[in-house]
């Protein structure tokens, strides 16, 4: 996936691609307005992560430009400080498919792109395939070894933020995050957090599945493409 | 009171004064006049009076025959004297009574007898004169009390519509207003003073607190950014392999540090929002709906803490309440619900068009429930921020709506609408 980051931050922006990198995406930086635009007219990009307060404009500006001036048909996530509900709004009446607000978990960014990217690119209708594991978006259905799987809602999120982010280690209060929002802060959530991991683990291994749920060091989970 | 009303209250009092003096001098200009008028009267009847007693004399009549009620003719020994006017009581010719009247009584040379006259008149009372002027200066008063509210009530309606704008704009205004404020144009001079005052004092507030309004923003934008950075850092040293389980407990531990700080920061900016009246609290919103929706998001967590939840909601309530705050309250007060709650206890949540009451199993509260509301008040628990209910009490501050705490045999709290 071809990704251009428009932060004016650099650290901000050397985690997002450090980290999407590590996934096999191409990125390119862009620290303004400015410069992002100049990107936007040369290349094609499948995502714009795009941080809405720049030195030199609001970036905004730029979901403007894209659908004007552009035949761009790039999936855009809204990071932002401010969180602002008017923000929201209007990024996403302009035409953005997402929004972040700061602080942000890259895992949680990492998933929201690849769901995006999915949704866009195949209109959803391509299937996630994970070793034995096959998921179909659409339905929400999850199969191993073309074998119908029932899961809960809870458990089909966590095993898709699984995938998306396999092979890196998530923790507890990542998961919970993803899982709950805003009341993850719930004294013992992550006692429900290692509750759906488990059902889901069982589940799994149950219809056929390799067991590639680790647990990391008590804090963590990881999910290994081989075992 | 009204300022006209104070005005002609004192212009009122201040006429009471004047005429009660104004009666008393015209009280003593009438009776001093009308007392001279009958003495002179009495002195111009005289020569005319005195030519007939000289013809009586010179027809030698009894004297004495001239003698009426008000007339009195003798013939004394002399000397002739001035004339002298003194009070007395006599029979009144027509009324039958005594009454006061004015004496001329003077000693005179006529044709060689001295004869004493004494003449009588009528003299108008003082209780008389004392009543007209009453009256009179009774009904003046009236007339002028009447003309004066009149009066007072047009004028001021002229006088005082630029005030009376003036007062209209200050209340309408917001230090949030975009535009600056237009104040009405007035030739009065204090009231174009107050005007300039006025609008000095509101552009310098507008200016403060749109500044200080960027502020509180980029100081979110400030915080908020360094925060991410050392999130994806922190997540980006997860990924390491050769990680030791301690460094990675470091890491997780850092990790919640970072997003509680985050929390915080955004539960205070919500605060200075609400305090800076950024909402819409005029939405009429439908609170049964958004109860219902409330519950349905915390339908797993009440599941996992095996909290039973117990509801009674009337349909239909509609109150005035900004709706992304109204969703924070139930959220914030539902979640504190089921965080200060036990295993298998339960969550009542009761709906009607007067008051919200959400009542919860559990431990008494260990502090003052009085201080519940303030920024920063934890039961012991590091894991919250310490301002949800801050945030629920200055929500209800802001709608003018009631909120009170309760513990008897379980805790309760009520919103009253």
């Amino acid at each position: 996936m071809k990704i251009l980051i428009v932060e004016d931050n650099q650290d901000l922006a050397d985690n997002i691609s450090n980290y999407l990198e590590k996934e096999g995406n191409v990125c390119s930086k862009a620290a303004n307005l400015f410069e992002a635009e100049n990107r936007l007219m040369e290349f094609e990009y499948d995502m714009i992560i795009l941080d809405i307060m720049l030195p030199d404009g609001q970036g905004l500006e730029i979901l403007r430009t894209l659908k004007r001036e552009t035949n761009q048909n790039a999936g855009v996530i809204i990071v932002s400080a401010k969180n602002a509900l008017d923000d929201r709004l209007l990024g996403l009446d302009l035409g953005a498919d997402d929004y972040l607000t700061k602080p942000f978990h890259l895992s949680e960014l990492n998933a929201r792109i690849k769901a995006i990217f999915r949704g866009r690119k195949f209109q959803g209708q391509q299937l996630i395939k994970f070793n034995e594991i096959e998921i179909d978006p659409e339905t929400q259905e999850v199969k191993v070894n073309d074998e119908l799987l029932t899961l809960t809602k809870k458990e089909y999120e966590l095993l898709l933020y699984f995938i998306a982010n396999k092979n890196r280690v998530l923790t507890k209060q990542n998961i919970a995050e993803h899982l709950w929002g805003d009341h993850m802060d719930m004294l013992d959530s992550f006692d429900f957090v290692y509750q759906h991991i488990k059902n889901l683990r069982k589940k799994l291994t149950a219809a056929g599945s390799e067991d590639y749920l680790a647990n990391v060091y008590g804090m963590g989970y990881k999910m290994k493409s081989t075992v | 009171m009204r300022l006209i009303t104070k005005t002609t209250l004192y212009y009122l009092a201040v006429s009471i004064i004047v005429f009660g003096i104004g009666g008393i001098v015209t009280y003593n200009l009438i009776r001093n006049e009308i007392q001279l008028e009958t003495q002179y009267q009495m002195a111009a009847s005289l020569p005319r009076l005195e030519e007939r007693i000289s013809r009586w004399i010179d027809r030698q009549r009894d004297l004495s025959n001239m003698n009426t009620n008000q007339l009195w003719v003798s013939e004394v020994s002399g000397p002739a004297t001035e004339l002298v006017f003194s009070d007395t009581v006599a029979m009144h010719p027509h009324l039958d009574q005594m009454e006061m009247m004015r004496k001329l009584s003077v000693v005179k040379d006529l044709n060689g007898k001295f004869v004493r006259i004494e003449m009588m008149d009528v003299f108008v009372e003082d209780s008389d004169i004392y009543e007209s002027v009453v009256k009179i200066i009774t009904r003046l008063f009236i007339l002028l009390a009447i003309a004066l509210i009149l009066a007072g009530f047009f004028i001021s309606k002229i006088l005082l519509r630029p005030f009376d704008e003036t007062l209209e704009r200050i209340r309408k205004f917001k230090v949030q207003d975009k535009a600056k404020m237009d104040l009405p144009k007035t030739s009065t001079k204090e009231f174009a003073t107050l005007n300039q005052f006025i609008g000095d004092m509101t552009e310098q507030a507008r200016e403060e607190y749109q500044a200080l309004k960027k502020f509180s923003e980029d100081a979110s934008h400030e915080i908020q950014t360094p925060l991410a950075i050392a999130q994806g850092k922190l997540e980006l040293l997860t990924d390491d392999p050769n990680l030791s389980e301690e460094q990675f407990a470091l890491i997780t531990s850092t990790q919640n540090a970072l997003k509680r700080l985050s929390k915080v920061q955004q539960s205070l900016a919500l605060l200075t929002k609400i305090e800076n009246r950024e909402f819409n609290p005029q939405h009429q919103t439908d609170v049964s709906t958004l109860v219902e929706n409330t519950l349905e998001n915390f339908k797993e967590l009440f599941e996992m803490r095996d909290l039973r939840v117990d509801s009674q909601i009337d349909r239909g309530v509609t109150i005035k309440l900004d709706k992304h705050l109204g969703a924070i309250m139930l959220d914030n007060l539902v979640h504190n619900a089921i965080r200060h709650n036990q295993e298998g206890g339960y969550v009542k949540i009761e709906l009607d068009k007067k008051h919200l009451r959400i009542s919860n199993s559990g431990a008494p509260p260990p502090g003052d429930p009085a201080r519940m509301f303030r920024r920063f008040e934890k039961n012991g628990s590091i894991e919250s921020t310490g301002l949800g209910l801050a945030i629920v009490k200055e929500i209800c501050d802001y709608h003018s709506m009631k909120i009170r705490y309760m513990y008897s045999t379980d805790h309760q709290i009520e919103v009253v609408f």
